[in-house]
Order: C-alpha cells, then structure tokens, then sequence
C-alpha cells in the first residue's frame, strides 16, 4: 500500500462509534486515542512475529483483540481482513502479505491519532 | 446521580476505559480490573452492583470468572462482554448464569439498556432474597409482615394511620372495592397493636341470613331456637376484648342494623333468647365495597350505625391507582405462592412488570395474586415469563365509562375475549394455548371459528 491510497478517505479512521459513545467528552476521546497509539505497536508486533513464527494461536488471538479496538477507533477498511487472519490464519497463504497490509493502515491511523491527541 | 458500581474486568485497556467513561457519564461509580483475579479481589472488597466482564482474558477467562463469582453467593448479575467469534461460548456463559452478553465493540444505546436492566433485575432479585429471608427469619410469628406491601403515597399513608389507631381501640371503617385487600388491612390492625395477643373474630355478614346473622353475633341459649339444644357464644364473646371484623357490612337487614346499632352505643348485648346482659369489650373494624351513603339515601342503611362505625375510616385504593406497587406485590406474590405451591420462581422476565402495569385490574390486587398463581402453575422454569401470564383483557376498556355494566356482558362475549387474549399472549400459538386454556386443540379451533377470532 503506498501513501497515494493513504490519502484516500476510505482509509481514515472513522470516529463516529467513539463519538456516539463519549458524546461530547473530548478529553476522553484524546484518552482513548492515546491508549491505542500506547498499545497498537506491541500487538501489531505480535501479530508479524507471531506469523514469521507460524504460532497461529498467537496470531488468532492477537486478531482477535484487534478486531476489536480496530472497530472501536474506526480502523474500520481492515477489519475483514483481520477476521479472515482469525478464521483460519495456518490455511491463508497470502497471511504475511495481509498482516502487513493491516500493520501499514494501522500505522497511518496512528499518525492521524497522534495529531488529535 | 446513581451511586451503583459497577466493576469492568477486561485486559484490554482501551475497551475498559471505552466502557468506563461511557457509563460513568451515566452516573455510576466505576471499578476497572485488568484481570479475574483482581476483579474478583474488588468483588469482595468493593461489592459491585453489577459486573461486565471480557471472555478471553489470560489466566482466568470469563467463564471460570462467573463461575468463581456464583461460589461467592453475593447475587451480582454479570454481563459477557464477548469478542469476534465467541458465539458459542456466550451460551454457555448464559447457562453458568450471567445476565446477558454483548459483543465488542457494543452500541452505547444497547450498552447502557443492557446496564440499566440488569441493575434492575439485581434489586427486584434482591427483595426477593430479603422478604424471604426475613419471613423464615419470622415464621413464628403471625404478624403483618406477609401484609405491609404497598409504597404508593395512599398506602403509606394507610399505613401510617394503622400505626395510630392500632394503639386505640376506635371502631373502624375499611371501605374498598372487591380485591383491594380489606381483610389483610383489618388483620393489620388487628396484630399490629394492643389488640394482638387477643381474638381476632371475622364474620362475613353476607354469607348469613338475618336470623343466623344475629345469633352468630350475639349467641344464644338453650331453647331459643328449634334446634339451639345447647347455649351457644355469639362472635362479639369470643373476640372479647380483642377485634370482630365485620366483613360486607352493607348486606346486614336493618333489624340486625338497630342490634348492633345498641351494642355499640350500650356497649353491651344479650344472646338471642337470653336474659344476662354480657358486656362488649371488642373493637369493630367494618368493611364494605359499597357506597353506604347512597346506601343511606336510599334507607338501606342507618345513619347513626354509619357514623357509630366510621370513627375512623379508612379507604384502600384500586390496584389501578396504585399501580407503582404491582412489582412489590408480584415478589411478595411469588414468595407466598412459591412457598404454598412448593416452586421455585424467583426471577421476573423482561416487560412483565411493564405489561401487568398496562392492564386496569378490575379485580385489584386478588385478580393480580390470581394471576401470578396461574403463570406460576404453568412456568417450568424459574422465571416469572411474560408468556405464561394471561390477563382478562376484557374490561381494560370499558371499566372507567361504566363500571357497574361489567357483569351484564355474556358468558360467550367473555368466553370469546379470553381466548383471544391467550392467544395473543402466546403470539397464537395454539398448542400453548389449549394447554393454558386446558381445552382439546380441535376445540380451541372450533372456538375460534365460532367466535371468528383473528390475529
């Protein structure tokens, strides 16, 4: 993925759901942001180790975590791609190429999160 | 603002904090914990009101949680907070009793309903614990407390004034329409003063005719009748200096109106046939479901009696006025009925309370007893469900036009009207129905067809 698809608005994180649940508390909002920017690196870390290292339990488990913040912070363009890796990571014989599509756009959020917070 | 706790147990910060700040925007206290075993060390130093808990967690995952939780007896509800792909899991999650899942990340609205009802279903579980508790605490004693069930504003205040003429012994008037539980207040009174090491006496006027009614009241002697072969006590002795309650009072002839009209102003009376003047030490608690003042009108009933009895009158309400009090008489229902009929039911399903609340209960608070024992029979399993309550809903619409019109309707009008509300009760499934009905699935039909009754 280059920085040309980056600059298209279907990969920017989508705060509706945060919103909805935070209503108007924008401090609350930074935390959030915050704790994932904090914690996304380890994970997107596991996730690629665990993979090269074929511990697929490690790799559905870590899927499955970020499945869930992934949706929670509106990293929204890469969460089918994390549900395949959670279905069935040993069978896909494109996983690295898909984990490192996931660790790409997750980066990118991360650089948009950091000038919110 | 709401002080309830709740406790967050999730290894993922982000959706503890996520949870955390959405639902202390709610007004509650919030707990975190990363992990079962530090949840369940806040559980026992903190004792939350409700507990959300993440499934996969590392070391004690959510089911092993609840389970650890269900041997701690503290009757916190807890809600599964489920991932991508643990469907199968959240079954079992139910079956180990938690309350209800949701899947992450889950929608605020859904979030806080979820809360709200889970912490509302913890209380009402709750008093349910604690009326049985205190009853088998109490169970020696016959007293009031299988009674005090009421906190809307006119039974708090009923109650109060119980409290002040219990201690006197002041004739009393308790005036209601059928079902609203004059008896039990009449008991009330009875027990909870300086009357309650004495006989309580209950006579139900109605049921006797004139001259019976008299020599129940008074007594007789030998000889005063055909078949008096013996003296005989007449009620107001046998309450002696305690309480004779004189139920349906408006159905007593005149002539016996004048009697007691002369034993409560001479406070003493003679047994039919008899010469000894007996003194009258009881207090009369009176009761009736007409109106004794159109009955006055209409030289039914005696004025000076009226004002004689009514020293203090109390008036019960309508279940329909007082419908705030349906869900504590539906727990005290189910633990007195729970008990007689040896179940189990000790939880209230969803939008139960909401639909008894929806109905106008012409029958007052013996048509909601009567009720809540027939979903009672019926349930198998240890919640009060919605499904197994069949209310008439025959009078809902007509009850505050024209009352007194209720008993004219056809037995085939309301035969018709109740086998269409089990029906939709059971959203028309007829094998229920038959069995509720406890008629043949060919005769339902034909009652249906008969009657022309439609979804």
């Amino acid at each position: 993925m280059n920085s040309k698809e980056f600059s298209n608005n279907e990969f920017l994180p989508n705060l509706t759901f945060l919103k909805e649940m935070l209503g108007d508390d924008e401090e609350g909002l930074k935390e959030i942001l915050a704790v994932f920017v904090e914690e996304a690196p380890r994970m997107l870390n596991s996730l690629e180790e665990s993979a090269k290292e074929k511990d697929y339990e490690n790799v559905k488990r870590v899927s499955h975590t970020l499945i869930t913040e992934l949706s929670t912070v509106g990293i929204n363009s890469v969460v089918n791609d994390l549900k395949r890796i959670n279905k069935g990571a040993k069978e896909m014989e494109d996983l690295q190429e898909v984990i490192g599509k996931v660790v790409d756009v997750v980066r990118h959020s991360m650089e948009y999160f950091k000038k919110i917070i | 603002m709401s002080m309830e706790k709740i406790l967050i147990i999730d290894d993922d910060k982000l959706v503890r904090r996520v949870f955390s700040l959405t639902l202390s925007k709610e007004g509650y206290t919030i707990l975190e914990a990363e992990n079962g075993k530090a949840g369940l060390q806040l559980i026992k130093s903190e004792y939350p009101d409700l507990i959300l808990t993440d499934f996969q967690m590392p070391g004690m995952n959510g089911l092993e949680l609840i389970g650890e939780i269900n041997r701690l007896k503290l009757n916190i509800p807890v809600i599964m907070l489920t991932g991508y792909g643990d469907v199968s899991l959240t079954i079992k999650s139910i079956q180990r009793g938690a309350f209800e899942f949701l899947e992450k990340p889950t929608k605020p609205d859904i979030l806080k309903s979820t809360v709200r009802k889970a912490l509302d279903a913890a209380i009402m579980s709750r008093t349910l614990t604690d009326v049985i508790t205190t009853t088998q605490e109490e169970a020696d004693k016959e007293l009031e407390n299988n009674y005090l069930v009421g906190r809307a504003p006119k039974m708090r205040s009923i109650f109060k004034n119980i409290g002040m003429i219990s201690m006197n012994k002041v004739n009393v008037m308790i005036e209601g329409e059928t079902g609203t539980g004059k008896e039990l207040i009449a008991r009330l009174v009875h027990f909870s003063g300086i009357t309650r090491n004495k006989p309580l006496v209950v006579v139900n006027c109605s049921a006797l005719t004139e001259t019976l009614l008299e020599s129940e009241l008074f007594g007789h002697v030998k000889g005063a009748f055909t078949d008096s072969y013996r003296d005989k006590m007449g009620k107001f002795e046998l309450a002696g200096e305690g309480t004779i309650f004189l139920d349906e009072i408006s159905e007593i002839s005149l002539n016996t109106q004048v009697k007691l009209l002369r034993v409560i102003q001479e406070l003493e009376f003679e047994r039919v046939g008899g010469e000894t003047t007996i003194p009258m030490k009881a207090r009369i608690i009176a009761a009736t479901n007409k109106n004794l003042e159109d009955l006055i009108k209409e030289g039914k009933f005696r004025r000076d009696l009226y004002y004689r009895l009514k020293v203090f009158t109390i008036e019960l309400p309508p279940l329909r006025e007082r419908k705030e009090d349906i869900p504590e008489l539906v727990i005290h229902f189910l633990h007195k009925l729970n008990k007689k009929f040896n179940k189990n039911i000790t939880k209230i399903g969803d939008g139960v309370i909401e639909m008894l609340k929806q109905h106008n209960w012409p029958g007052n608070v013996r048509e909601l007893e009567n009720t809540i024992l027939q979903a009672i029979i019926v349930s198998k399993t240890d919640v009060l469900e919605k499904q197994n309550i069949v209310i008439n809903r025959a009078f809902d619409s007509t009850l505050d036009s024209a009352p007194d019109q209720l008993k004219l309707r056809s037995l085939a009008e309301v035969e018709s009207e109740h086998i269409k509300a089990v029906l939709d009760s059971v959203h028309w499934n007829k094998v229920e129905a038959s069995r509720i009905l406890e008629i043949t699935r060919p005769t339902l039909n034909s009652k249906i067809e008969r009657y022309n009754l439609t979804q």
